[in-house]
This record gives C-alpha cells, sequence and structure tokens, in this order.
C-alpha cells in the first residue's frame, strides 16, 4: 500500500483496521504522523458527539412502553401480581382517601400512595439497572453506599411529601418489592405495618429511613439485612448497631 | 393439588411474556443511551430526540418478535429510528449556531457545554445530513462503511467518500486546514 492509499483510508476511517494499512503505518514514519493527528481529532469528535444522555431516560422509556401497554387492554399479556398489585392499590387508596382528614398522613402512608401513584407501572420492571446508576442515586442525596446490593429493576429520586427519597423496585420471588430510603429522617424504630393487602416495614438506617412495601413480606429480613450492610457497611453491622 | 392442562400453558404463556419483558428491558437499558445521542444530532434538538426514542422503542416492541439476534439489535433499532425520524422530522433542518456567536466560557459538562466541545458541535451541527449521518454512525454508533452503507442503502464507497469530506469539512470550519481531498483525489 501507498502513503496516498493509506490517506484515504485514514480518512475514512481511522480505525484502519485493514491489515495492508496496518503494515504501512508500521513502516512510515510520515503516515505514523498522520495516524497520530488522526486519533487526536477523532478524541475530539467523539468527544463532542456524546453529549449528556437526560438522567432517568431508559426508566422513561419504559414506563411509557408499560403505561402503553396497561392501556390496551385487549392485549393478553398481563402478570397474575400485576392486577393483584392493582387491586391493592386500589383498596389502599379507598383506604387513604377515607382516613385522610381524620388522622393525618403518616411516612408509610406517603410512600405508599407514592409508590401505587404515578410510578405504579415501575413495579413491572425486572431487568437491573447498572448498579453505578443505584450509587448515583444516592450519592445525589448525600449517602455514600459501602456496596449496591443486586436486583434493583428501578431506582429514581423521588420527593414524597416533603421527604428526599431515593425510590428502587426489587423484584422478589417473582413478585415486586418497593424499596424507598428517605433521607435525612429516622423513624423512632422498626415498625410493621398493613394497609389492605399489602404489608410494610419501616426501618431507621444511619441517618434516614427504609420503607419496603409488598404484598409479601417474605424478602423483608433479607433486604433489611443487605440495605444496612450496603448503607451502614458491613462492620456496623456486625457490631450491632442496630 | 392438581396441575391441569390449562394451568401449565398459562405458566409457559406467563413466562414468555416475562421473558420478553426482560429482553425488552436489556434493549433498553443497553441501547436507550446511544440511541438518544444518535437522536440528538438526526434532529439537534434533547426534547424531539427523547420522543423520536421513545417512539422507536415503542415500535421495537411492536415487533420484538421479528428481532432474532441479539447482535443485530444496534442496528435494527437504528434502522427503526431512522425511519420514524425520517417519518415525523424528513422537513425541518436541524437548528445551528454561527461559531462566531459562541460565548467560549467553559461552564461545566452537559449537551448545552460551552468551549471547545461547542465549537465542534457548532460545526457538526452546520454539515449537511448526508455527511453528518453517516459520520455520526461511524463514530458513536462504531458502524463499519459496509454497515452504514446498509442503513443509509448507498454504496460503500459513498459512505466513504461521505465520511471522509465530513471531517475535512470540519477541520475547514474548525483550523482552515487544507482541502486533502483534492490531494488525496477523493471525489
Amino acid at each position: 500500500m501507498e502513503c496516498l492509499e493509506f490517506r484515504r483510508l485514514l480518512g475514512s476511517d481511522p480505525r484502519v483496521a485493514d491489515a495492508a494499512a496496518r503494515a504501512h503505518l508500521e513502516s512510515c514514519p510520515r503516515c505514523q504522523d498522520a495516524y497520530a493527528r488522526a486519533q487526536a481529532f477523532e478524541a475530539r469528535l467523539a468527544h463532542a458527539l456524546t453529549v449528556a444522555v437526560p438522567e432517568g431516560f431508559a426508566d422513561r422509556v419504559l414506563l411509557a412502553q408499560l403505561t402503553g401497554v396497561r392501556q390496551r387492554p385487549a392485549r393478553r399479556f398481563r402478570y397474575g401480581w400485576i392486577a393483584l398489585a392493582a387491586a391493592a392499590a386500589l383498596v389502599v387508596a379507598i383506604g387513604i382517601v377515607r382516613r385522610e382528614g381524620a388522622i393525618g398522613r403518616s411516612l408509610p402512608d406517603l410512600v405508599i400512595a407514592h409508590v401505587n401513584g404515578e410510578e405504579r407501572p415501575a413495579l413491572q420492571l425486572r431487568a437491573p439497572v447498572p448498579s453505578e446508576q443505584v450509587a448515583q442515586a444516592f450519592a445525589d442525596r448525600g449517602v455514600h453506599l459501602a456496596s449496591v446490593p443486586d436486583g434493583v429493576s428501578y431506582v429514581q429520586k423521588c420527593p414524597v411529601g416533603d421527604y428526599h427519597t431515593v425510590h428502587m423496585v426489587m423484584p422478589r420471588n417473582d413478585q415486586p418489592v418497593s424499596v424507598v430510603y428517605v433521607t435525612h429522617y429516622q423513624a423512632p424504630g422498626v415498625t410493621n405495618f398493613e394497609r389492605g393487602a399489602l404489608r410494610g416495614r419501616e426501618v431507621p438506617i444511619a441517618d434516614g429511613t427504609l420503607v419496603m412495601l409488598s404484598e409479601n413480606a417474605a424478602s423483608f429480613d433479607t433486604l433489611e439485612h443487605t440495605w444496612r450492610d450496603a448503607i451502614e457497611g458491613p462492620a456496623q453491622t456486625a457490631a450491632g448497631s442496630r | 393439588m392438581q396441575v391441569t392442562a390449562s394451568d401449565g400453558m398459562k405458566a409457559r404463556s406467563s413466562t414468555a411474556v416475562s421473558n420478553r419483558q426482560q429482553q425488552f428491558e436489556a434493549l433498553v437499558r443497553a441501547h436507550s443511551g446511544e440511541l438518544y445521542r444518535y437522536a440528538y444530532w438526526l434532529c439537534g434538538e434533547s426534547a424531539q430526540a427523547q420522543d423520536l426514542v421513545q417512539e422507536t422503542f415503542l415500535r421495537a416492541w411492536r415487533s420484538l418478535d421479528s428481532l432474532r439476534e441479539t447482535v443485530a439489535a444496534k442496528a435494527w433499532l437504528t434502522t427503526i429510528l431512522r425511519r420514524e425520524h425520517a417519518r415525523q422530522f424528513e422537513r425541518k433542518p436541524m437548528p445551528t449556531t454561527d461559531l462566531a456567536d459562541l460565548d467560549l466560557t467553559d461552564t461545566g459538562p452537559g449537551p448545552e457545554r460551552t468551549g471547545e466541545d461547542a465549537v465542534m458541535r457548532a460545526a457538526i451541527a452546520k454539515l449537511e445530513p448526508k455527511y453528518r449521518e453517516p459520520l455520526v454512525l461511524q463514530v458513536l454508533g462504531g458502524f463499519s462503511c459496509e454497515e452504514i452503507a446498509t442503513q443509509l442503502g448507498i454504496t460503500e464507497a459513498a459512505v466513504m467518500t461521505q465520511v471522509f469530506r465530513a471531517r475535512q469539512k470540519l477541520k475547514s470550519m474548525l483550523e482552515g486546514e487544507e482541502r486533502e481531498a483534492e490531494i488525496y483525489g477523493v471525489p
């Protein structure tokens, strides 16, 4: 291969995968200079083309798809537990409406209203989100995780009432578990609660509170331990900081 | 407890639905970012790019069964996005910024970041679509000239010429470099 042909190839595809072109490159100092300049330009070009992707964009795409599916009753795909979750949400919503004004809204009630409101389609998500995304959501709330638990299928920083939270979904045994970490608010102690078909638990961890919601509380103990390790660090848990 | 044939069919159907949903979620997680960037450079505006990608994935969901090989997913999604873009925005030119109008103070990262990236981005936005699109597919998408030719429905030689010229036009806008295309005899 001659210099002229090499430079044409270099301008068309600076990766220069062609074997003959690579061989020429190794033997020609002038083309090595041109190659170095081309790589520098490519790096600059790639950096400029890599515009920032809006935060939470993948989740919004998934929610749009799920919402679309839910609005098409003729479609046959439906999860049994989703129908159950919707029914439970209705029961809870009715309960909340009846209770509102009489007893005010506790943290569990606020979390239930949030989880079963606009973000209810998130309960259907199953594929795990990257652990970096989970860690970043916590970091943005001022919490630096010692480790990131596996199996988070949804994560968003959400306001719940006046609270700042990281809202997650963690499917366990084919059932969604909503896990909401409330920053800068410590519940007075561990409390289990029930609202209609939903079971819940609020647990003070570090200077925040973890709220778990599901129709099945079987995974709460494991999740509580996992998140305590993640937020406080395993040494704290082992030392009995509960 | 007896398990009937109907129960078995329901279980298999439920598993198939679950697998399909998981396949779709994996596609979204893997490709929504790069599709957004590609869409951004097609239409030049973040909100439109987000709409475009959302519509692309909704269409992909509807025809997910036609995707046989996961390795072909990126090219498949890119094709859907190109068609959707052509349908929605074909007659709307990409907004451009004059290089001389840019404030070069660097105020931090992001799509609107000023400074060196902003100068390059303004130059990219000024490229004609026939130059910009194959360049974006090559640099961001990592596609070969042959794959881009298939995507765009033109010859591989035409793609090689267009990406060569795209780079020369950018260099010319940015640095006033010599027109190497003429020197190296690229048509």
